[in-house]
């Protein structure tokens, strides 16, 4: 299809890069308020505990400090960030369950103040038994974690679809194997904070770095017992979150409760070191996978048994198990399918979400299992996706519907882009390739409000303002969101201001996760702008004197398609309605909601067609290994990334870029190492993350599905690429070496121990 | 017990008065008012705090602010002249190096500070030059190639 957009698929630079460039741009650290305290959180040094008494005097008595709390003086609601899983005090009254977690705050004039009483509250505390391995939870008498759950399983989902018994017997060949992925945090640069104010007609203003808003909003009304016209939140520019920065936290309520105490504002920024210890991280899994195919490799059944340690509280819970087995589902055929996901309470941090939620842990284990399938049967590895890739019009065994997929495109892509065929089997001892796919969905349906409304107010002079609750956390939607309205009103990027993540002055938007940005508020972005481009049309239509659908608005011109002479200007036309017409001010304002979504079906195996399209993808690693030491580097990526369509080349680049990097990181080095609920490397410095030098030669690919429900074709690219990159290079180290390694991270250690073990077995480690 | 100080800044020169233990991170953000030089680990891991001092890149948050008298430092807010932008905050912004922002200027000075020393890198002493600073975001590709750009290296 010939492309004649003028913004949409370009690479524009990001609407707030200059900003960012010179320090001009405002991060919530970087904010204060006239009188405004600082505030701090004590948090528990013990994973289990029942706390016997607080004494805060001699912290109150410190010259400086204007308020010490405890959850004695808040109203202790539990919140959950849903409904169903409402488990955590945020600053706990009775027991602590991890270490880290709050149980007092204190607010000062200044932050060495506010350090300074933290060491003054006496904390008594009754130490409990406590219990780290999820698998030791479940057992009987196992210390008990929550009154509520006996056997401290805090989750369990059951899917059964098809016959996996009879398709095992059918099988040409079954293989199981058992993966373990560890807690990995999201490591964000900015640290999170807000500033809490009360106005003297007793509304709350919270600024703040978050990914939701109008969820900040939701449980701090719950939990202060005030209703949301009481409570405004400003989401402020964000310094990174990747899912770490979604949910209302202690420091928030914390904030909220000393600023009402105090009648001050109160700011509190948690430390890097407090994130690395009380902040959400991904969920360790330990998964049992069973695999059976055919003799030519196409996949006959996938059963698996996932258990999951979920720290000492759910979070999103029930998003990230249903996240393990959505992610079987794609991106291949898989016609019987049996999985038991079990989410456990144990004394160890809160799992929440993190990109790829819930899913890279299992796309890692079914793409190296996949792998041993190929060897095992004689396949190549891009054979065997190829035979089993997921089509457009295909409908998946739970009821998933995929409008388009660039699977296979994406599969052959990056195998001739990166020489797939003259590389595979063929490094020696030293160089390895390996593929991984995967696929994922476009903003997944959630249990609350999932619609994202747009309003575009044009300005007198032609340009827009555009109001959204969707909130750009660094990921660029401020940048697209622009890109679409200009599109449509034919505008430039410049003539557009986004208005973005108020709860007072823009329309509601569940937030920024699940990749659905800009697949839903694009979308109500672009059918806003179209309202407003309507009503121009026709008032253009009868000057001009043609048909309204003739008109072309492109650069600030209007004008009939077959004569660009005819034209009128944007602002004049706007000029035009605006003052000369009953119209009046132009306000265009749309919801969308996506029609074809479903709730997934809890008595039937999650069955429900979650998202309205599903994004696709496929990368190819490219790894050295040294065959003495097991050391290995990650040389070349080839990424072929079917997100519908660009809507910014350059900023969809950078999306894939920084997954690879980040699933890089996860396969490699990443690991949050806990003993007995302890994180021993709280810091940059013991948690390695990649580093410039780490970083691969990328070429990415875009493959173009266009799909009927995206904005301008688009679906997301922000999430899905993440998860098949462990797999990717997994696989390649495998074609280096010879060695599988299934527990994550694959680090040179486990690399040189799994080579030596093979080697001492007879064989060449190759 | 405050001890006087004066620091040089951006070329302007301020007398403050700072309590010893303060870093120049602390310092630059709040006596001066310089919230474009950001707090990261606060450790000395991540890069982000960093400012040059005497042509030299180097973490303000392992700075004591009295180890800086006599200086001459550039924050970020110290970069753009006369209203125009440095070569390297522009090809940070052509070349989509800048997703969050927040390593930005303390990735931004770092480059500034190791092209003022090697005006011609190879794409690995680029790579090298800024392996203290951590981006979370990008992956780096694109901020090596904007660093290439600014250093007017062709990219391959």
């Amino acid at each position: 299809m010939a492309r004649e957009y003028a913004v949409i698929g370009k690479s524009i630079p990001r609407v707030d890069s200059p900003g960012k460039s010179t320090g001009e741009s405002q991060y919530i650290a970087d904010m204060a308020l006239p009188g405004m305290l600082y505030g701090k959180l004590l948090r528990s040094p013990h994973s289990h505990a029942n706390i016997i008494n607080i004494d805060t005097s001699k912290a109150e008595a410190l010259p400086g400090v204007k308020a010490v709390i405890t959850g004695k003086d808040t109203l202790g609601i539990k919140i959950g960030p849903l409904r169903s899983s409402r488990d955590r005090q945020p600053i706990t009254v009775e027991k602590v369950r991890f270490i880290g977690e709050c149980v007092a705050a204190v607010a000062a004039i200044d932050e060495d103040t506010a350090e300074e009483a933290l060491d003054l509250i006496k904390v008594d505390y009754e130490i409990l038994p406590a219990v780290y391995d999820p698998e030791e939870a479940l057992k009987s008498g196992a210390p008990q974690i929550h009154a509520h759950s006996k056997d401290n399983l805090s989750l369990s989902r059951y899917w059964n679809l098809g016959d996996v018994d009879v398709a095992f017997k059918e099988a040409a060949y079954v293989r199981e194997d058992v993966f373990t992925t560890p807690a990995v945090v999201h490591g964000h640069i900015e640290t999170d904070g807000c500033i809490a104010q009360w106005d003297a007609a007793g509304r709350l203003t919270v600024w703040a770095t978050t990914q939701v808003p109008f969820y900040l909003r939701r449980d701090l009304s719950f939990v202060l017992d005030i209703p949301y016209s009481k409570i405004r939140i400003i989401k402020v520019t964000v310094g990174g979150s990747f899912g770490g920065k979604t949910e209302m936290f202690d420091h928030h309520l914390a904030a909220s409760v000393i600023a009402k105490r105090t009648g001050k504002p109160v700011k509190i920024i948690l430390t890097k070191t407090e994130e690395f210890i009380a902040g959400l991280r991904r969920i360790p899994t330990k998964m049992w996978m069973k695999m059976g195919v055919k003799k030519d490799g196409t996949i006959l059944a996938l059963e698996s048994k996932i258990i999951t340690d979920g720290g000492a509280y759910m979070s999103v819970g029930p998003v990230t198990i249903y996240n393990h087995g959505l992610a079987h589902m794609l991106p291949y055929k898989v016609p019987n399918f049996k999985h038991e996901a079990l989410r456990v309470y144990t004394n160890n941090p809160v799992a929440g979400p993190k990109r790829g939620h819930g899913q890279i842990q299992v796309r890692f284990a079914i793409e190296s299992q996949l792998d041993m399938v190929a060897e095992a049967l004689g396949i190549d590895p891009v054979d065997i996706r190829l035979k089993n890739a997921l089509h457009t019009g295909d409908v998946t065994i739970s009821k998933l519907k995929i409008s388009t997929s660039g699977l296979e495109e994406s599969i052959k892509k990056c195998a001739e882009g990166s020489g797939w065929s003259e590389k595979r089997g063929k490094g020696n001892g030293i160089k390895g390739v390996g593929i991984g796919s995967g696929g994922f969905a476009c903003g997944p349906r959630t249990a609350a409000l999932s619609d994202s409304s747009a309003i575009i107010k044009i300005n007198e002079d032609g340009g827009a303002i555009v109001i959204t609750g969707a909130s750009d956390i660094g990921q660029g939607s401020s940048t697209i969101l622009a890109q679409i309205v200009a599109e449509v009103l034919g505008l430039t990027v410049d003539d557009i201001n986004v208005v973005s993540g108020d709860t007072d002055t823009t329309p509601y938007d569940p937030g920024t996760y699940g990749s659905r940005v800009t697949f839903y508020a694009g979308n109500a972005c672009k059918m806003a702008s179209e309202d407003i481009r309507s009503k121009l049309a026709a008032a253009a239509a009868k000057k001009l004197e043609v048909k309204a659908e003739d008109l072309v608005f492109r650069d600030r011109w209007v004008y009939p398609r077959q004569h660009p002479d005819r034209r009128i200007s944007f602002a004049e036309l706007v000029r035009m309605v605006q003052v000369s017409s009953a119209e009046g001010v132009l306000i265009g304002k749309a919801t969308y909601y996506p029609a074809g979504v479903d709730w997934p079906d809890p008595k039937n195996s999650y069955v429900g067609n979650i998202a309205d399209a599903y994004s696709f993808a496929s990368q190819v690693a490219e790894v050295e290994v040294d065959p003495e030491t097991g050391k290995y580097n990650l040389v070349r990526m080839t990424m072929g990334d079917d997100c519908g369509y660009p809507i910014n080349v350059m900023s969809a680049e950078g999306q894939v870029e920084g997954s690879v990097s980040n699933g890089q990181g996860e396969l490699m080095c990443e690991e949050v190492e806990l003993d007995e609920g302890r994180v021993c490397n709280p810091g940059y410095r013991g948690y390695q993350m990649p580093r410039s030098l780490d970083t691969p030669e990328m070429k990415t690919i875009h493959i173009e599905t266009n799909d009927p429900n995206g904005p301008f074709g688009a679906k997301e690219v922000g999430e899905g690429f993440i998860i098949s990159t462990p797999g990717a290079i997994a696989n390649a180290i495998h074609d280096a070496t010879g060695v599988w390694i299934k527990d994550l991270p694959i680090t040179s250690n486990k690399v040189y121990r799994a080579m030596k073990e093979a080697r001492e077995k007879g064989g060449t480690g190759q | 017990m405050k001890i006087p100080i004066m620091l040089k800044v951006n070329g302007e020169i301020y007398d403050l008065e700072i309590n010893p233990w303060k870093t120049l991170l602390e310092v630059l953000r709040e006596d001066l008012n310089l919230t474009g030089t950001k707090r990261g680990c606060d450790t000395g891991d991540c890069g982000t705090c960093t400012v040059i001092m005497d042509g030299k890149s180097i973490l303000s948050c392992l700075l004591l602010a009295m180890e800086a008298r006599g200086k001459d430092i550039t924050t970020i807010e110290g970069l753009a002249r006369e209203g125009r932008l440095d070569p390297v905050q522009e090809t940070f912004i052509s070349h989509g190096a800048i997703q969050c922002g927040f390593c930005t200027p303390g990735m931004i000075l770092t480059a500034k500070a190791f092209l003022a020393e090697n005006r011609k890198p190879t794409r690995e002493e680029i790579k090298f030059g800024i392996s203290g600073n951590i981006c979370r975001c990008t992956g780096y590709a694109k901020i090596i190639e904007a660093i290439e750009a600014a250093a007017g290296v062709e990219s391959k």
